[in-house]
């Protein structure tokens, strides 16, 4: 893991302000929760399972509306877009999912495309993208084939390279070594080391210790409803 | 750029989900064709009726006995009714040809009913201001000495005035009702792809896609289903009004409506096509457009 810039130095990427989401009336999973995202840090997102890991990246992504509270990226408060800017703030993030989000029926190329044909680029220029995004995970020689044919660790590298569409500064993990055998998960969690060396802002969902402990970061555990930051030995020890 | 994007990937899902894509072809058609024969039946109904009222031509069959120069003097007499425009005496060989050419049947069998089964008749037009003066001109020719029987459309009319009111109607109320399941078919069939490929719909949404985007492919698949299955419903009442048509020969009464009966003119049938995609595309619309607000809800 690359050393993170001095603390005093660095600008808040993304803050969360008293947010508070519950699901059908039921309590909420997260209550009046309050956080601050360092610009180029890399943050693990930790807890048990159904502490509130994938809400987190849903309100992030504007796929869920919190009940109360903001949410700003880069000072700017997300939650009152309209329809047609949420499609454009997803664009500036790159996102894995632990189920791949990712088209079976159509081929690697096509499915990393994606994104790009969403935003508006046509020939050449698309080839060339695509070939780019393709490349840094090394997929280039089997972009023809179907991802329905694909290992899961394969699926997961074709969505790190399509969450590469746009040079994201931001990007999100959720679970993205879940489904994924020890070699293919460091595999993929090298990838996305990589792209915080070069300056993005990365959160990475995951329950995995041995995974936190193999490449250290700052760790948000969320627990009782509220997400704290914590030391490895504060989270080992909370369980 | 929503089109360059949709249109393939519309072509894609339709051939990836075949099966579903067929069934929604099929049901699409049966409603289509259903809507169709009625719709057909009814401006069948609608010609036949408009085609008799618009006919002001009244016959004096003329008593059998008569020489040409009482018959000669009847039509003088008629002729110099003002309202007449025109009158002509049509003799039994006439009035077989002409019934042989009506009929579009073989004339040497009419002919072997034989030319005495027909009276000498005096066929006249009125002006067209005095149409609705048919009934009492008629009545009033009934009156003169040598005329058997008068025979004119109105009189027919009124025997079936009330059929074709109830045919249209019926007619009326059963297009109405079609259409509204043909909506509610279509809606349904789009909601049901749409709730298979919810998926493909939230990733699309995931990677930035706007609504307006991801509607396009499934708006334009919806125009495919519905054009494809308004073409095959068109082919099954052709095939169905060609079969019925065919076998219309069999007496004069059924030959004549062979001859009147009429199908979908071409450019009413292009405008029922492009009804029929435009439906596709606003039932694929409102579906995808819930769905993504359920989605983004």
């Amino acid at each position: 893991m690359g050393q993170p810039a001095s603390r005093e130095n660095v600008a808040t990427k993304i803050s969360l302000e008293g947010l508070t989401k519950s699901y059908l009336g039921m309590l909420p999973v997260l209550d009046d929760v309050s956080c601050q995202i360092d610009e180029g840090e890399f943050y693990y997102l930790t807890g048990v399972s159904g502490a509130g890991k994938t809400t987190v990246f849903r309100l992030l992504m504007l796929i869920e509306r919190p009940d109360t509270g903001t949410i700003r990226f880069d000072g700017e408060d997300i939650t009152r877009l309209t329809i047609a800017e949420q499609a454009r703030h997803r664009r500036r993030i790159g996102m894995v999912f632990q189920d791949y989000k990712l088209l079976a029926s159509d081929s690697i190329e096509e499915n990393v495309a994606l994104p790009l044909r969403v935003a508006g680029y046509r020939g050449a220029r698309l080839r060339a993208k695509t070939e780019q995004q393709l490349e840094q995970v090394g997929l280039v020689q089997r972009r023809r084939e179907r991802v329905a044919g694909l290992s899961g660790g394969e699926k997961q590298l074709v969505s790190i390279a399509r969450a590469l569409a746009f040079d994201p500064k931001v990007f999100f993990a959720d679970e993205p070594t879940g489904n994924l055998d020890h070699t293919m998960a460091y595999r993929v969690l090298e990838l996305i080391r990589d792209l915080h060396r070069q300056g993005c802002t990365v959160i990475v969902a995951t329950h995995d210790l041995g995974l936190i402990r193999a490449f250290r970061a700052r760790t948000l555990l969320i627990k009782d409803r509220k997400l704290h930051e914590v030391r490895l030995a504060e989270h080992r020890a909370s369980g | 750029m929503y089109l360059r994007y949709g249109i393939p990937r519309a072509l894609r899902g339709l051939r990836t989900n075949w099966r579903s894509t067929a069934n929604n072809v099929l049901i699409l058609a049966a409603s289509l064709a259903m809507l169709g024969m009625i719709v057909l039946l009814y401006l069948n109904v609608v010609h036949f009726s408009e085609s008799w009222l618009s006919n002001t031509t009244i016959s004096l069959f003329l008593k059998p006995g008569l020489d040409d120069g009482q018959r000669q003097a009847l039509l003088d007499q008629v002729r110099r009714h003002p309202l007449v425009k025109r009158a002509t005496l049509v003799s039994p060989s006439k009035g077989l040809k002409d019934l042989a050419d009506k009929l579009g049947a073989d004339p040497s069998l009419l002919a072997a009913a034989g030319q005495e089964g027909l009276p000498y008749t005096i066929d006249f037009d009125l002006f067209v201001d005095y149409r609705s003066k048919v009934g009492s001109v008629a009545e009033r020719f009934r009156a003169l000495p040598g005329v058997q029987d008068v025979v004119y459309t109105e009189r027919l009319l009124d025997q079936v005035r009330l059929f074709f009111l109830m045919v249209k109607i019926i007619g009326g109320f059963f297009i109405g009702l079609i259409l509204i399941s043909f909506y509610l078919i279509v809606s349904h069939a789009t909601k049901l792809s749409l709730y298979a490929r919810r998926e493909e719909i939230e990733i699309l949404s995931l990677v930035g896609a706007t609504r307006h985007f991801i509607r396009s492919a499934f708006i334009v698949e919806g125009m495919l289903v519905a054009l494809c299955g308004g073409v095959l419903a068109t082919g099954i009442v052709w095939i169905s009004h060609q079969l019925l048509i065919s076998g219309l020969s069999f007496n004069a009464v059924t030959a004549s409506i062979k001859q009147q009966a009429v199908f979908f003119p071409l450019d009413g049938l292009a405008a029922a096509l492009c009804a029929a995609a435009l439906l596709g595309a606003v039932s694929s619309s409102i579906a995808v457009t819930r769905l993504l607000r359920d989605f983004q809800s």
